[in-house]
């Protein structure tokens, strides 16, 4: 029972976010199979679920097995429908970097690290599955609000904390994706079983490397891609995050997917091509609104300012056509909308927060010591990103070039961004303990961490094609 | 030639230098010893084979002069207890007024075996490895047996030894493991490398310095070795980056084997361990208790909970045992049908079957259902 309930309920989501990811591609595919199944498991998680969630809040259906499928069926059908009725031909057209030779002696390094990767991969991917649930924020919130919803049969706002407490305006204003992922798997399961409801996590930290490694083959050839994916392969704390029930990777690779197809976007001349992949971007953006307040907080403002960003400047170089400016700002405007009203309507409606868990208005003000020197030490001489953060500013450095002059400023210009926003938020604010106490600051370096190790990836290569 | 043939002199020296470790034994079996310490409060004690064994019915200490010809930068301790004890190692810093001592307390577990104890020394700011004075204090009830004591002096070859030693010792999955990993550290004395991960920040220096070294000697080699046309950009940014490279796999495989090793522990004493001798990192056998008593709290709406780890366990039982909720023992009302009770010495069963706290009765009539330790146990009311 419980493989097949693996099987339906990770398949039913990822096939929907195939489908989905066909329709929005069109006639001309952009992305190869792997990647679109890759991207269907992450992207079509939170929108299935967001179209459960409407669904239930509109009392059409209840998070019972049936209203669940239902949902699921529902979107199916309407994506097969539109699939089928479209007219023309289905090409595919994913442009990659020339595949270039690997030597013998690169291509036993690649085997060993392979499969060590393989083997750490297996390894805490059993830990998710096979130890209990063992941090706060899992048994307090992810899975928690999960098993909630899964025996009241609803989005259950008010959580009965035991001990004569309800919680009812903290972790209930985090968007519901996550823990309604887990109803979902339990509801086919027909039991709460941590081992289903958290099966997710891994799985979203593999398609995480195979959506690092196709955005990469767009720009370098096999061998840096693979280079690029073990380095975010061997990253700690990222595993870490593959391993928990957290929903901070799973928001990773939505941030960058909707920043690897804004910059796939500009390397494409056709147009067709380049809507491809605004719409696709365009959709991460939306359901990154969905998985984490941080979505809408954090990312979605420098996010829209970068989409209207590179539309003008594509449109001053001419490289865009008369109304693919308007279409594509139209496609990140209507998802994004058909995201955030519903659910800030659905939060304003429940006096939800808007704060994440904490809410804004509470914050002092002030410079706050310590937070230097905690992130000075979290990031440079921890375990967590192994060398990473002195590889990545040190290539930043001595590529500068082609950091700030190419296109890949779209990614470097936003990660910079962010992390200065971040620091300026902890180094004035009353946040700051999310740093000193080391709990908060690397969750936002994770949300970035695919982003930084595909800049690190071209800057290395960069260096290493560098002649003079 | 002549260069390498001096440096591989030197790798070959290392391991005869890492011997170079001074220290001082003193066997507590050995009489002669014996007449230098001074003892306050020891009730008896009894010289054997293996030991000095002490007894304390009141607060007792014995110290001894000191003087090594040696700094002190670690301290052993092999013992055997009774019970567990809580001592504490006393010190007097020199200068410090006559009875002035410097108190570090220490538990000496129960141990039928003789235990270990690595007092990391150096850790503590008030410490003097060159003390006049040295000793232990024991509170009343303590028997113990004290077999040897150790003082230990570094050398700068044995630091590196421990150094390179330590970078294998992993942490253990810790609460904060999700939001950072220490990553290896550098520990300088035997006592520092047990201990390195037991405190937060943990003791020694960060591996990344030493490999920040390293690459910034690298660099600078590759640079001059461009600078002089030796060789040209392209294969000096090739060079660094492939020795970046060893560097950075070296440190994966260290990273790696440490989360690898989170799964060995969970499986080994979790995964395939018997239900009944389960445990699960730091929480010892409280989720194998959940697990065992989960399918019986269905039943019931409402539990009571009580456990001395209050703070970090009731969220934990709460998921496990959701819908089922629990409630403190002060706001127990008709509606909680049954107990939890989790390493709570003060409580017992009186011959009504209620359960009673130090004598007095704080549940209704009921039994005890799933019984895992005499402290730990499942309570369901009979109604």
């Amino acid at each position: 029972m419980t493989l097949l309930a693996l099987i339906i309920g990770l398949g039913f989501p990822t096939l929907n976010g195939w489908l989905l990811l066909s329709v929005l591609e069109g006639q001309h595919r952009v992305l190869l199979p792997v990647e679109r199944g890759a991207l269907g498991c992450v992207l079509g998680a939170s929108a299935s679920m967001f179209l459960t969630f409407i669904l239930h809040i509109l009392g059409i259906i209840p998070f019972t097995a049936f209203g669940m499928l239902a949902a699921q069926v529902l979107l199916l059908i309407i994506l097969t429908i539109i699939l089928f009725r479209r007219p023309g031909k289905v090409a595919s057209e994913t442009k990659l970097a020339a595949s270039g030779s690997i030597s013998n002696g690169a291509m036993y390094v690649i085997l060993f690290l392979g499969i060590w990767t393989a083997i750490k991969v297996i390894s805490m991917g059993s830990v998710l599955v096979l130890s209990p649930p063992y941090h706060d924020d899992v048994v307090n919130n992810w899975n928690f609000r999960g098993k909630v919803f899964y025996e009241t049969q609803q989005l259950t706002l008010a959580l009965p904390m035991g001990f004569g407490i309800v919680q009812d305006k903290t972790v209930s204003s985090y968007p519901p994706t996550v823990p309604m992922l887990k109803t979902w798997m339990a509801t086919i399961q027909g039991e709460w079983k941590d081992a289903v409801a958290n099966s997710w996590h891994i799985v979203w930290y593999v398609c995480a490397l195979i959506l690092l490694f196709y955005g990469l083959r767009r720009h370098l050839n096999i061998l840096w891609s693979v280079i690029g994916t073990y380095l975010l392969a061997s990253i700690p704390l990222y595993l870490m995050h593959g391993s928990v029930a957290y929903a901070d990777l799973f928001l990773s690779a939505h941030l960058f997917t909707a920043l690897s197809m804004l910059l796939h976007m500009t390397g494409e001349k056709k147009a067709e091509r380049q809507e491809c992949y605004a719409r696709i971007s365009a959709l991460a953006v939306g359901l990154l609104l969905f998985t984490k307040n941080e979505g809408l907080l954090l990312y979605a403002p420098p996010l829209a300012l970068l989409v209207t960003a590179v539309v003008v400047k594509l449109t001053q170089q001419k490289e865009l056509q008369k109304s693919t400016p308007t279409d594509i700002l139209l496609w990140y405007g209507g998802i994004a909308g058909a995201v955030l009203i519903p659910w800030l309507l659905f939060k304003w409606f429940h006096h939800l927060p808007f704060g994440n868990a904490k809410p804004i208005s509470g914050l002092s003000i002030g410079w706050q010591s310590g937070v230097l020197q905690s992130i000075w030490m979290s990031m440079f001489f921890d375990g967590s990103w192994l060398l990473l953060p002195a590889l990545f500013l040190g290539l930043l450095y001595s590529e500068r070039d082609r950091a700030f002059t190419s296109p890949l400023v779209i990614l470097v210009s936003f990660t910079l961004a962010v992390i200065a926003f971040q620091m300026v938020i902890f180094l004035f604010t009353s946040l700051s303990v999310e740093v000193t106490k080391k709990t908060g600051y690397n969750r936002g370096i994770i949300h970035l961490l695919p982003t930084i190790v595909l800049i690190t990836t071209v800057l290395l290569q960069n260096a290493v094609a560098k002649k003079k | 030639m002549k260069k390498y043939g001096l440096l591989l002199l030197a790798i070959l020296f290392v391991p005869l230098s890492a011997n170079a470790k001074t220290e001082t034994t003193w066997d507590f079996n050995n009489p002669d010893t014996l007449s230098a310490w001074d003892g306050k409060g020891i009730s008896a004690f009894n010289m054997t084979e293996d030991g000095l064994i002490l007894q304390a019915t009141e607060q007792a200490h014995m110290t001894r002069p000191i003087s090594l010809g040696h700094d002190i930068q670690e301290v052993y301790l092999r013992y055997r207890s009774e019970r567990h004890t809580e001592a504490r190692l006393l010190w007097h810093q020199k200068g410090a007024a006559a009875n002035a001592y410097v108190e570090l307390p220490f538990m000496m577990e129960r141990a039928v075996e003789p235990k270990e104890i690595w007092f990391d020394v150096t850790n503590y700011s008030q410490w003097d490895p060159q003390t006049d004075r040295i000793g232990i204090l024991l509170p009343p009830g303590s028997k113990v047996e004290l077999q040897k004591m150790v003082f230990a002096e570094y050398s700068l070859f044995d630091k590196i030894w421990i150094g390179l030693k330590s970078l294998a010792k992993p942490d253990a999955y810790r609460a904060w493991s999700i939001n950072f990993l220490w990553g290896p550290r550098l520990g300088t004395t035997e006592a520092e490398r047990m201990n390195l991960f037991m405190q937060k920040p943990p003791r020694g220096l960060s591996v990344n310095v030493i490999l920040y070294v390293i690459c910034g000697l690298l660099l600078g080699w590759f640079l001059l070795k461009m600078h002089r046309k030796i060789l040209t950009r392209q294969l000096a940014t090739v060079g660094f980056l492939l020795c970046f490279g060893v560097l950075w796999i070296g440190y994966d495989l260290r990273m790696g084997a440490e989360l690898i090793g989170y799964a060995v522990d969970d499986a080994q004493s979790y995964w395939f361990a018997e239900p009944s001798e389960r445990t699960f990192r730091e929480r010892d056998d409280f989720n194998a208790f959940v697990e065992e008593i989960a399918p019986k709290l269905k039943k019931h709406d409402y539990y009571t909970f009580m456990t001395p780890n209050m703070q970090t366990l009731s969220s934990i039982i709460r998921y496990s045992t959701f819908p089922s909720l629990p409630v403190s023992i002060q706001n127990a009302n008709a509606n909680v049908t049954a107990g939890v009770f989790l390493r709570e010495p003060d409580l017992d069963q009186n011959i009504a079957k209620q359960i009673v706290r130090r004598g007095l009765p704080i549940s209704p009539p009921g039994e005890i259902t799933v019984k895992r330790a005499p402290h730990t146990f499942l309570f369901e009311i009979t109604r």
